[in-house]
């Protein structure tokens, strides 16, 4: 099992390596505007192959390559329903941030768990080969924390020989998840009501009496 | 230009693969397996975008790909020219998701790497002409 991950890993680093050849490219329909590729897929001739690397039927790696961006979007095995909870809530805590991690997509690609975009502009700020590490890293933190959380709980269940346990026992973890997952939600919303009023301006600020000529001359 | 000559070849080819198909069955009785894989390789149809005849040859390869059991033995006498081709084939069998051809695409993918580099896997990324 440790040495298929290990391949796998190692796969996904070498395509990577080879695909991260990323070059400035302003937008070549609209003037002055400097898009990702990848994301728009608008001219044939600008993308490359995209790459699908599964390790069994339930966890797969996609790569999408374009000459200014690249897009790898990752989807995770979920054995159970509580993992499968779990692992929702920690992706959605993550891309919620996704400005902290810059190269982090706030959505994921449809049918993927998490998505990473990056651009010539974090190549040319950051290492190429430290951001392809960050993504092994990032894939081989989940997979350890979520072998310990299982033995964790199949730890548990020996100790109590009860299989309903585990739920008990994460449901005040869950409760406290959810009361910060509200708190996270509320804060989200402050956040994105001021990007939008910085933008638009408060919506009902200005509302025009809809009276006719008649009118104002019988009151007057 | 290039639709008329699919449109007629594409029996043809589908008929030279079954073909293909009955010889590389007999090598691999023989445990010829890095013979059976070079001709899986060597007629991949070029240019064709006709999905039947990919599908066709793929199976092909992969029924030579599985048989493999000695994988450093058969990139030493696989000749370079097929490494590109071989890549692509790989890349086929890790999208199909399943869990014997992913273990055993992802061990040649390594060892071919090693071998052949980065200029294969970028050749099959950009390659969209002879897709496979």
């Amino acid at each position: 099992m440790a040495n298929s991950l290990r391949l796998y890993l190692a796969c996904i680093k070498n395509t990577l390596e080879a695909a991260m050849c990323l070059q400035n490219f302003p937008c070549q329909e609209v003037e002055r505007h400097n898009k990702p590729e990848v994301e728009l897929k608008t001219s044939p001739e600008l993308l490359l192959n995209p790459v699908l690397i599964c390790r069994n039927e339930a966890e797969k790696c996609l790569i999408e390559t374009s000459i200014n961006s690249l897009r790898i979007s990752l989807k995770v095995k979920q054995a159970d329903e509580l993992e499968n909870i779990l692992t929702k809530k920690f992706l959605r805590f993550l891309s919620m941030r996704a400005e902290a991690f810059q190269v982090l997509r706030r959505k994921p690609v449809q049918g993927y768990d998490i998505s990473f975009l990056i651009t010539n502009y974090h190549c040319e700020e950051m290492q190429k080969q430290k951001l392809i590490d960050f993504i092994i890293q990032f894939m081989e933190a989940r997979y350890r924390e979520r072998n310990k959380g299982l033995e964790g709980i199949s730890e548990h269940k020996r100790k109590t020989r009860c299989y309903r346990v585990p739920e008990t026992v994460h449901v005040k973890q869950q409760l406290s998840k959810d009361i910060a997952k509200v708190k996270d939600d509320q804060e989200w919303e402050i956040i994105e009501t001021r990007k939008a009023l910085s933008r638009t301006g408060p919506v009902d600020a200005y509302k025009p009496k809809n009276t006719s000529i008649e009118e104002e001359l019988k009151v007057s | 230009m290039a639709e008329f000559v699919e449109a007629d070849n594409a029996e043809a080819i589908i008929a030279r693969i079954e073909t293909k198909s009955r010889k590389i069955e007999s090598l691999l009785k023989q445990y010829k397996h890095v013979e059976a894989l070079k001709t899986a390789l060597e007629g991949s149809p070029p240019k064709t975008r006709d999905e039947r005849c990919k599908s066709a040859n793929w199976i092909v390869v992969h029924r030579a790909l599985m048989a493999i059991k000695d994988i450093d033995g058969m990139l030493n006498a696989l000749d370079a020219e097929y490494y590109d081709i071989l890549m692509k084939y790989l890349y086929r069998g890790l999208s199909t998701g399943d869990r014997p051809t992913c273990d055993q695409c992802l061990k040649i993918h390594e060892k071919l790497t090693e071998r052949a580099g980065l200029g294969c896997i970028l050749r099959c990324l950009t390659d969209t002409i002879n897709t496979v």
